[in-house]
């Protein structure tokens, strides 16, 4: 799979599509590496896609062995400079919480599992005064997996997604396509839909550096402003590493059964 | 593992009460809702604007008539300011004042009363009487190879027309400043204005042209007539179908529209297009009273010839002629069967020779051509909401 990193880099360059105006755009799949209670991850980075860039967080906590919560929060906008003040833009965010199990099956590797909920909004200004924002709820379970080792690490989760357009108010003066790929969005809510995401890293504790790519299979919903991938770059921080650095036993790299 | 299994049971539920959330549901708007309640303070808009566009039936599209398209965002802020007084010196009138909906777009006054009680001299024109505006005067598309404005002819573009009526001291007495002013200190404007052009500024040029647009989407297209002659004639129109008695038609308005074929149509056109003449003289007087067109031109055979009007709608736009003279179509009958008067600009259809045509209907001759002038009228233009007064 590593590998093939490149490659899937260069599917989702070409088949970002001729869509100016994104009503969706995938998050990254966290899949952090979690090994024993009170595990705690947080990382902060840059993602982007065709013509749109932001930022998102995320934080990740293991109150008790085997269980964790999952925090992030995703950001986005319009990148394409203009100086018209009436000018094409978009903006989008995500903000979810979910709860999840993990299972550092052997040493170095660590399954999980998250369902979560959250909800965010996308706005879309088209430059003729037209304007639409549009709210959204996504439920979703991901099941992932983690291989790290003293250098360089590799992640890879399927999300399995129930996104609902919850509301919106959308100009009736907006581009034709537009305000079509508005009303199929409206038809189609609910939308199910699954989605893939790859990790790989490289650094070491407490800190790593991962390029992540995020692909998402709608097909069908490429038209109407889905869009097809993201790509990001992050920092993630092991923080538990500062108040284990104390203990005698930290077992950051192994498999510890307590 | 009973924790594990506490938090997934908490999950489920999590997840469970998310998926039963309510349905998804766009709210769709035109205008942007601070501006919409701004709007509807003073004025019954829709929520987004109608649709101006006017489709001709089959028989007047086979005479090459369209209607040019309508921006309705322009028309709707025309629609606005051809029903505002505040357009007007003393605050009394509007276009709306002379140009009633329910009259056709006429009054029923012999001569219009304009601001502080002036007349004018002339009788208001129905914009109601012609098929489109726009296909009718052929406005700012053909220019000068469409039918002019006023009695005279003397406006070319309805845009022409109207700003002068806003000047026109004894209709609506404004000056430029004075309407810019006027349609400035109105809050409902604004938001109209950026609609309509992408600013909100105020121009007298983007007035006149928002009433124009508006004037523009006028059209009356669907009396008795136009329903039965789409039906009997489709496209076939070149060929004299028009004679062919109409089958939703009665007795009397089938032999009335053959007597109007051969006496009036070859002025007033057969189809009520647009006219076959622009201007004429129809033997009101003898001599020269108002020299309508010959005014403006100074010609001597302009004297006293006028627009000739197209009839839709003409049971509802008495008084007639440009003064108002007649009352009634039995009037009007009555002037062209023993009445036309041997002026010198006379024109040849009312002639034998040197001398006016006397036409002697019979009664019943009169009463099937008034039976017939009455399938005229389009009783869906009166009550057309598109058209209405917006004012709360
Ligand atoms: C005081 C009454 C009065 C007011 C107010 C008035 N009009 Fe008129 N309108 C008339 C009269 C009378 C005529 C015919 C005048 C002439 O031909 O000399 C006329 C003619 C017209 C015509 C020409 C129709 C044709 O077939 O040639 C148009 C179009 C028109 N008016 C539109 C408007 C608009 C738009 C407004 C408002 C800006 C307006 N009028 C305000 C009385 C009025
Ligand atoms: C020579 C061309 C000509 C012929 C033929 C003619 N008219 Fe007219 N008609 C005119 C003109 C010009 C006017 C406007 C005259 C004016 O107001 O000074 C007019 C005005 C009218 C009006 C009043 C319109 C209004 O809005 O006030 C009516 C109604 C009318 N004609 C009916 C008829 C009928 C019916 C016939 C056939 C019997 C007929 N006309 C034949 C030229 C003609």
């Amino acid at each position: 799979m590593r590998q093939n990193l490149p490659l899937l880099l260069c599917i989702a360059l070409c088949l970002s599509s001729a869509c100016s105006h994104y009503y969706y755009a995938p998050n990254s799949l966290q899949t952090p590496y979690l090994q024993q209670k009170h595990d705690t991850r947080a990382s902060i980075g840059f993602i982007g896609g065709n013509e749109f860039s932001g930022w998102e967080a995320s934080a990740c906590f293991s109150p008790v062995k085997y269980g964790a919560v999952l925090f992030n929060h995703f950001q986005v906008q319009h990148a394409k400079p203009d100086d018209n003040p009436e000018r094409k833009y978009g903006n989008g965010r995500l903000t979810e919480f979910a709860l999840g199990a993990y299972n550092p099956i052997k040493k170095n590797m660590s399954l999980s599992l998250f369902a979560g909920w959250g909800g965010g909004q996308v706005f879309n200004a088209y430059g003729n005064g037209g304007v639409s924002n549009l709210r959204f709820e996504r439920i979703f379970l991901q099941p992932g997996m983690m291989i790290q080792g003293k250098r360089a690490r590799f992640g890879v989760a399927t999300r399995f997604n129930r996104l609902n357009y919850v509301s919106g108010e959308v100009d009736l003066g907006i581009p034709p396509t537009e305000l079509n790929a508005i009303r199929s969005i409206e038809n189609v809510s609910p939308i199910y839909f699954s989605e893939l995401g790859f990790v790989g890293g490289f650094g070491a504790a407490p800190v790593w550096v991962d390029f992540r790519i995020n692909l998402n299979n709608k097909e069908s919903l490429h038209s109407s402003g889905f869009a097809t991938s993201t790509a990001g770059i992050s920092i993630q921080f092991e923080l538990d590493y500062f108040w284990r650095k104390t203990e005698a036993n930290r077992p950051m790299n192994s498999f510890n059964t307590e | 593992m009973k924790k594990l299994h506490l938090a997934c049971l908490f999950l489920g539920t999590l997840i469970l009460a998310a998926a039963c959330k309510r349905d998804t549901d766009f709210n769709y708007y035109y205008y942007e809702p601070a501006d919409f309640a701004l709007l509807s303070q003073y004025l019954n808009l829709p929520d987004r604007p109608e649709n101006y566009q006017s489709t001709l039936p089959k028989h007047l599209q086979s005479l090459g008539l369209a209607a040019r398209p309508v921006d309705y965002d322009k028309a709707t802020l025309g629609r606005v300011l051809f029903y505002d007084k505040n357009l007007s010196k003393d605050g009394t009138i509007s276009c709306a004042s002379c140009h009633k909906q329910e009259l056709a777009f006429s009054d029923d006054k012999k001569v219009s009363a304009g601001v502080f009680g002036l007349t004018g001299d002339r009788n208001s024109i129905a914009l109601g009487s012609v098929l489109s505006f726009s296909a009718y005067y052929g406005t700012d598309l053909f220019g000068p190879s469409g039918v002019p404005f006023f009695w005279d002819n003397r406006a070319n573009t309805a845009a022409e027309q109207n700003l002068a009526s806003m000047t026109n001291p004894n209709e609506m007495g404004m000056s430029h400043t004075d309407i810019v002013n006027a349609v400035q200190t109105q809050p409902y404007y604004e938001p109209l204005f950026r609609m309509a052009f992408g600013s909100n500024q105020v121009t007298q040029a983007r007035v006149s042209e928002a009433i124009a647009e508006f004037v523009n989407g006028i059209g009356s297209y669907k009396s008795k007539f136009d329903s039965e002659a789409e039906k009997t004639l489709g496209y076939n129109t070149y060929s004299n179908l028009e004679r062919n008695n109409f089958s939703g038609f009665s007795a009397a308005e089938n032999r009335g529209k053959l007597i109007y074929l051969d006496n009036c149509a070859s002025c007033h056109s057969p189809l009520q297009g647009r006219p076959e003449k622009m201007k004429a003289n129809n033997g009101l007087d003898a001599a020269t009273v108002d020299a309508g067109v010959g005014g403006v031109t100074n010609q001597a055979n302009d004297m006293a010839q006028f627009k000739v009007p197209t009839l839709r709608n003409i049971e509802l736009t008495g008084p007639y002629m440009h003064d108002g003279r007649f009352a009634t179509l039995e009037e009007v009958v009555e002037h062209y069967s023993t009445g036309i008067q041997n002026h010198p600009n006379l024109s040849p259809e009312l002639k034998y020779g040197y001398q006016p045509k006397k036409l002697n209907f019979s009664a019943q001759d009169k009463s099937d051509l008034v039976a017939f002038l009455k399938t005229l009228t389009d009783q869906e233009l009166r009550t057309d909401k598109r058209y209405a007064n917006p004012f709360k």
